[in-house]
This record gives structure tokens, C-alpha cells and sequence, in this order.
């Protein structure tokens, strides 16, 4: 059975109609894809971030940029020398401000050895309320 | 159980106590060294593990809240518990962000700033270990320790799991932690398990030793003692 050939196929195909060009109005969710939106609402979520962040750094208010920096500070055995350094003394400079004195916040690294206690069972009895 | 407390600035207040250390009483008889091989307990009780099977007379949750007038009472034994500091710590495993890990000289420890408390590691422990701050921790200014360290004893938040760290802060410059320190008779010792000549090695060699439910194969460091 011979093939008819389409006689249309020479012409370039014409686009397919949006909906805005059917009514002529700005539809949004019409025109926009979802990865646009995604994309937009996202740099909108990093200006405003980056817009508190720079409000917090200009402000005067110690607590809240200590609080910022503690929020965003990363695990203790992935910081650098100087991340540790910067959160201990960040740490030190809110609990001497808190408690009124002055507070050292060690981070002695762990000694060589293999540490243990060894409570006694029975002398345990006779201290219970010293201890 | 108070000098824990004051060193490591535990919450205190009547609604909120907060304590490391918990003393379990428990009957008289029931747990003697001649008890020590005689198999599992039949009845309830806690298992003492290793070669020490013997029932105590009182389970895990049972009577760690007693205020006698007079201690010891005369049919009671006491038995502390705290964080075993174990080789394999399920609280570690189970932990989904790792903020619980064991540093290279055996102690678990926490970073309160990465904990998220989920209670997981509450869940995990067998020996009821660890404690969650429902609440902002009351610490009074007063009573406030100022000698810290990042995984210890600093001032805790709303939210996060803490436990005993052997008192890192005092134990990696050279002192005894805080109940072993004020213990008048000495029924606590502490030490490096890897000195032959420390004292704790002494007494793994002459002394009945048991460990806590070593049916559960985490490996505790911390060895009652029989003398």
C-alpha cells in the first residue's frame, strides 16, 4: 500500500497556541514554568537571608549574632583550628555575659590512654549520701 | 551525685533536677560474691552479666528515687549508674546526625550545638544513661562552674540530650573526675586501662570485676568491683 505523502510536511509546523496568546491577558502560572518559579521563589528566600544576615551584622545586638552564627555553625569534628576557635570564644563571650563571671571553655583534645571507673560495689553503701 | 551535679552545671530546682548519677537500691543477700557464678536470675531483677548473673532484687526503673532518714538502710545495697562509656555504643549507632561519637580516649561525648533531640540515643542506651532538657536548664549564676569544656560540662540548651563525660574537663588535665574525687572511702577509681601499673588495672587483676548487662555486647568501661 503506497504512502501518502502529507502535503503539509514541506510547511514549518506553526506553534501551538499558549493560552495567553488565546485571551490576551497576562496569565502567570500560564507562562511561567515550574522550574522558573523554583528558581525565582529561591532567590528571593537568599536575598532576604542575605538581607537579615547583613542587618544582624550591622546591628548592635550581640545576642542575636551570636545566636545567628551558633545556628549556622557546623559540626564540632569538621571545623577548622579557626572555626573551633571563633565558636569557643563566641561561646565564652555569651555564657561570661550570662552567668556574670568569667568562663573558660576548654577543647582539650583527648589524652593517649583508654579511660575507665571502677565503682566498688559494697562501699558504694556507705557513701551513697556523700557523693 | 551533688558534686556531679555542682561540677558539671547540671539544671537544678525542684521541676527541673537533672542528675548524671543514678544510685539504684537494692535488697540486701540478693547480690553477694558467692551469688557471682551461680547462672542466669530466675525471677526479675537486674542482669548483672558477664560471669555474675545474679538478681538484684529491683529492676532498672525501679527504686532509684528514695529518700531514707538514715543511709544506708540496714537490708539495702546501692549501685551506681551512669554512663558506661561503652566500646560500642548504641546511642552512637543510632544517632541520625551523629552528634554523639566517641573521642580516641574512649569517652562518648556530645556536640549539644549539633544535637537535634530526637531522643534516639535515650531510646538506645541500656542503662538509662542519658538525660534530655525538656526545658531551659536552671543553672544559678552563683553556682555556675566556670572551668568548661566544648563536650562537657558547658551550659546546656532547651532541647538537647547530655550525659556524663567522665568529666572531660577535669580528666584531660591530669584530675580525677569530680565523684571520684570526693568519695571519703575511695569506692570509685579511675584510670587509664591501657597502664599496667594504674591503679584500675590492679584491680581488673586482683578484684571480682563485673560489668552491667554485658549480655548486650556494648562493652561498658565502667567495672563494679567486689571487695
Amino acid at each position: 500500500m503506497p504512502i501518502e505523502k502529507d502535503p503539509d510536511a514541506s510547511q514549518p509546523r506553526a506553534r501551538p497556541q499558549r493560552v495567553s496568546d488565546a485571551t490576551q491577558t497576562p496569565q502567570l502560572s500560564a507562562t511561567v514554568s515550574r522550574r522558573h518559579f523554583v528558581i525565582g521563589a529561591g532567590g528571593i528566600a537568599a536575598s532576604s537571608l542575605l538581607g537579615a544576615a547583613s542587618l544582624l551584622v550591622n546591628s548592635d545586638d550581640e545576642k542575636a549574632k551570636i545566636e545567628w552564627a551558633e545556628h549556622f555553625q557546623t559540626h564540632y569534628r569538621l571545623m577548622t583550628d579557626v572555626e573551633k576557635a571563633e565558636a569557643i570564644e563566641r561561646l565564652e563571650r555569651r555564657y561570661s555575659k550570662q552567668y556574670g563571671k568569667d568562663v573558660v571553655v576548654s577543647d582539650s583534645p583527648a589524652q593517649e590512654g583508654y579511660f575507665s571507673v571502677t565503682p566498688s560495689i559494697f562501699k558504694s553503701a556507705l557513701v551513697v549520701d556523700a557523693v | 551525685m551533688k558534686a556531679c551535679v555542682e561540677e558539671n552545671n547540671q539544671s537544678r530546682g525542684k521541676d527541673q533536677e537533672t542528675e548524671w548519677i543514678r544510685v539504684i537500691k537494692m535488697e540486701k543477700g540478693e547480690f553477694e560474691p558467692e551469688k557471682m557464678h551461680q547462672g542466669y536470675p530466675e525471677d526479675y531483677g537486674i542482669q548483672v552479666g558477664g560471669n555474675a548473673y545474679s538478681a538484684a532484687g529491683v529492676v532498672l526503673e525501679g527504686e532509684h528515687h528514695y529518700q531514707p532518714d538514715v543511709v544506708p538502710e540496714d537490708d539495702s545495697l546501692y549501685m551506681p549508674v551512669a554512663c558506661m562509656q561503652c566500646e560500642k555504643p548504641p546511642c552512637v549507632k543510632v544517632c541520625p546526625v551523629r552528634a554523639t561519637y566517641r573521642e580516641p580516649d574512649g569517652v562518648v561525648v556530645i556536640d549539644y550545638n549539633w544535637c537535634i533531640g530526637c531522643r534516639m540515643c535515650i531510646s538506645a542506651c541500656p542503662y538509662w544513661a542519658r538525660r534530655f532538657n525538656w526545658g531551659e536548664p536552671k543553672l544559678p549564676k552563683k553556682a555556675m562552674n566556670p572551668n568548661t569544656h566544648y563536650l562537657g560540662n558547658r551550659p546546656r540548651m532547651k532541647g538537647v540530650v547530655e550525659k556524663c563525660t567522665f568529666c572531660i574537663q577535669r580528666t584531660r588535665e591530669g584530675r580525677y573526675p569530680a565523684c571520684v574525687e570526693v568519695c571519703p572511702v575511695g569506692a570509685r577509681k579511675f584510670g587509664n586501662l591501657l597502664d599496667p601499673q594504674s591503679e584500675i588495672r590492679q584491680i581488673l587483676d586482683r578484684k571480682q570485676v563485673f560489668r552491667l548487662k554485658a549480655e548486650m555486647n556494648t562493652y561498658p568501661k565502667f567495672f563494679y568491683f567486689i571487695d
